[in-house]
């Protein structure tokens, strides 16, 4: 029986040191923010489209251009919308095609003078993306030389 | 025999009680003033600048005799969203090594500082963290997370 005692009484001792030779963790509380971040921009060099031929009895070729943009966007369903400073002569128009990082989408639009979606945005950071314009003008709109400026806004999203 | 066990018993607890409070580590504040915030990257096609706050705090160490190499470590309490990553960095005392700057992980402690010599007694190491959050790891509004900072001899 006193052995017992003794015995308990060594555990008691072993435990007691062996828990008190470190203090209690220490703790730092610190809040974080990632704010929705939505910048893109586009080449700032003119794109020129220039419609010159055309097989006799068939209208003239569309002209094409190219050029880039870079996007960096942390939001999902980010909108982007393009339009024209002023609408396309009659019977002309002007289309644009975007590149868009993998996970997004876009489609051809045919530019007006009125805010048109062109992508979806994913989350993503990329930059050398293709922007593709197709200017169409069958023999019927004429000829023309203008200078049109296509504006790009962003909505984020989510 | 019984005057002799209670004895022992008696030195047990004033032992304990010595060693409680000699072998610590200290962080000041318990609560880092403002946010850590990511709001814009450098360019459009590049991900959102880290964010630094250099001064977020202090901390104090003391060891003892029988700790020759005693360490920091720091574990996260509370979960970032995928693909962040807040890191600590933790200036060590005379003769300690900094990790330099390590990625805290949620419920697992790592190491932010080592050798830590023994009969230590260091104020007013400084803290610092980094948040890091590219593009698709989408945003957060504000989140508090805590760190948690131990000893380990």
């Amino acid at each position: 029986m006193k052995n017992s005692i003794a015995r308990r009484a060594a555990v008691v001792l072993a435990l007691l040191v062996s828990v008190s030779g470190i203090a209690g963790a220490q703790t730092q509380t610190l809040n974080i923010n990632v704010a929705k971040i939505v910048q893109f921009a586009f080449n700032a060099s003119a794109v020129s489209l220039t419609i010159s031929t055309a097989t006799a009895g068939v209208d003239p070729a569309p002209a094409t251009g190219s050029s880039t943009w870079a996007l960096t966007n942390n939001t999902s369903n980010a909108l982007l919308s393009a339009s024209l400073d002023s609408p396309m002569p009659t019977g002309m128009t002007l289309s644009v095609l975007l590149g868009v990082p993998t996970g997004s989408t876009s489609a051809t639009v045919s530019l007006t003078g009125v805010s048109q979606q062109v992508a979806d945005l994913t989350k993503s950071a990329a930059a050398g993306l293709g922007v593709t314009y197709t200017l169409t003008a069958p023999a019927s709109a004429g000829n023309y030389v203008g200078t049109r400026v296509v504006t790009y806004t962003v909505v984020a999203g989510s | 025999m019984k005057p002799s066990v209670l004895c022992l018993l008696t030195t047990a607890l004033l032992l304990s009680g010595s060693r409680a409070v000699v072998a610590q580590v200290t962080v000041t504040p318990p609560i880092v003033i403002g946010n850590l915030s990511v709001t814009s990257a450098p360019a459009a096609g590049l991900n959102p600048s880290p964010v630094t706050r250099a001064n977020a705090g202090t901390y104090t160490v003391v060891t003892l005799n029988k700790d020759p190499n005693t360490r920091i470590m720091a574990q996260l309490s509370g979960t970032l969203p995928v693909g962040m990553t807040l890191s600590v960095t933790a200036t060590a005392p005379n003769g300690g090594v900094s990790a330099g700057a390590v990625d805290l992980i949620n419920g697992t402690p790592v190491m932010v500082v080592s050798g830590i010599r023994s009969n230590t007694n260091r104020t007013g190491l400084a803290i610092s963290y980094t948040l890091t959050a590219p593009a698709s790891a989408g945003n957060v509004g504000t989140t508090p997370l805590t760190v948690i900072f131990t000893l380990t001899p």
